[in-house]
């Protein structure tokens, strides 16, 4: 954790300031983007948030009407609507990905003489990415060999950390499929209970303990995140 | 529910789980929305900012690993800051608004309550170590979202004569908190 307790006396008050709420305006405005650059300056701000919080501790329960949640479920996770990570709502990006990947189905079918027809139906693809690029893959599910193969383009795991790859089908809590192969160009056999729910499930992929995460359920930052269309 | 059952919620909330969101709106939605409400003192606002508290959670999920926070204060956190910037937006053409009155104090059942963790108590007792008056501006800066203006106009003082001293209490408040 940042420490910081040596922080400049102004830029200490500061935090306090903005965590308080009372710095507005330009001075707000240009504290916060130091913050995003100077992580000494974030740990300061928390810190204040940790202690402001408990101004709010006496506070009454209450519970909100039942409407708000439906509400909010129909904004989250109504299809139209649904907007979990940004690049989701790219249909650009989703357009660009199924032009590739059917080329790369073509491509295949060409290579083993066999009809597309055969390929294309059987196979999910999907790209797995982040808003940082920590790590980028494209992975394509071979339901002939129930195997996923990675292709990662961007990132490793820094050393003593592990990638660490989830399945998250449905309302279902995330499945681990193992750690990412350190190898660019991997593969992960899926085991066969879960085989029937990659269609339109989402692969992530978290920062763990070498190793990957012993709780069961991701402990780190979550890097990226794709769902799996068919091809 | 304790903060580590939240922070798993929340871990799985980051990978988009729906289950695990549910399960965090079912444990602390009323914790929030007693928040909202005491900011905001209007209902339908508070109704809608409780909403846009719960996307911001179910957008930020990913980022709360990293942030170092402890989960109830990164929930209660967002809910106050996004309660604060209704009340700001709303201000400029909004007459001060006394406590509500049509909204009854309930007790939140057990499986609704949220525990904070031991920080409450240290800070109650540096803000009592504060000259009269000058906790309750913080909790007032904190809980209304009053700017320094505000406060220089509500105690009738120049504002950086409020600055000052507002400055002093929170160098008082760091010391005093400091292990």
């Amino acid at each position: 954790m940042t420490d910081s307790t040596h922080l400049p006396k102004e830029d200490g008050l500061l935090a306090a300031e903005y965590a308080l709420g009372v710095l507005q305006g330009d001075a707000r405005e240009a504290f916060a983007r130091r913050m995003e650059q100077d992580a000494m300056l974030a740990a300061a701000v928390r810190q204040w948030d940790e202690h402001f919080v408990s101004i709010a501790e006496n506070i009454a329960s209450m519970p909100p009407p039942r409407s708000v949640e439906a509400t909010l479920e129909k904004r989250l996770f109504t299809p139209a609507t649904q907007a979990k990570p940004s690049f989701w709502n790219s249909l650009g990006l989703w357009r660009g990905l199924a032009v590739a990947s059917l080329a790369a189905v073509v491509a295949l079918g060409a290579w083993n003489l066999r009809p597309i027809t055969d390929i294309a139906g059987t196979g999910l693809v999907a790209q797995v990415a982040g808003e940082a690029k920590a790590v980028t893959l494209v992975a394509y599910y071979d339901a002939t060999k129930g195997e996923l193969r990675l292709n990662r383009t961007e990132g490793s795991a820094v050393a003593g950390r592990s990638f660490e790859l989830w399945l998250i089908a449905g309302s279902d809590p995330p499945v681990s499929l193992g750690l990412l192969p350190a190898d660019s160009n991997g593969r992960v056999l899926v085991p066969v209970n879960l085989r029937s729910k990659l269609k339109g499930g989402t692969l992530a992929i978290s920062d763990e303990p070498q190793g990957g995460s012993t709780t069961g359920a991701p402990t780190g930052a979550v890097l990226a995140t794709g769902q799996l269309t068919s091809v | 529910m304790s903060p580590s059952d939240i922070e798993i919620l929340i871990s799985r909330i980051a990978l988009g789980d729906r289950v695990a969101f549910r399960a965090l709106y079912t444990a602390t939605s009323a914790k929030l929305f007693g928040i909202c409400l005491r900011v905001l003192k209007n209902r339908t606002d508070a109704e809608d900012v409780l909403q846009e508290t719960y996307v911001k959670i179910w957008h930020n999920a990913t980022k709360y690993q990293v942030s170092g926070y402890s989960p109830i204060t990164w929930l209660v956190t967002i809910a106050r800051n996004q309660s604060i910037d209704r009340l700001r937006a709303r201000r400029p053409d909004s007459a001060e608004l006394g406590e509500a009155d049509d909204i009854p104090d309930r007790n939140p059942t057990p499986e609704q309550n949220v525990v904070l963790g031991g920080e409450v108590e240290r800070l109650r007792l540096c803000l009592e170590k504060l000259s009269p008056g000058r906790a309750e501006a913080v909790k007032a800066a904190y809980m209304e979202g009053y700017s320094y203006q505000e406060l220089a106009d509500r105690l009738n003082q120049p504002i950086n004569t409020v600055r000052t001293w507002l400055r002093r209490s929170l160098i008082s408040l760091k010391e005093c908190l400091s292990p």
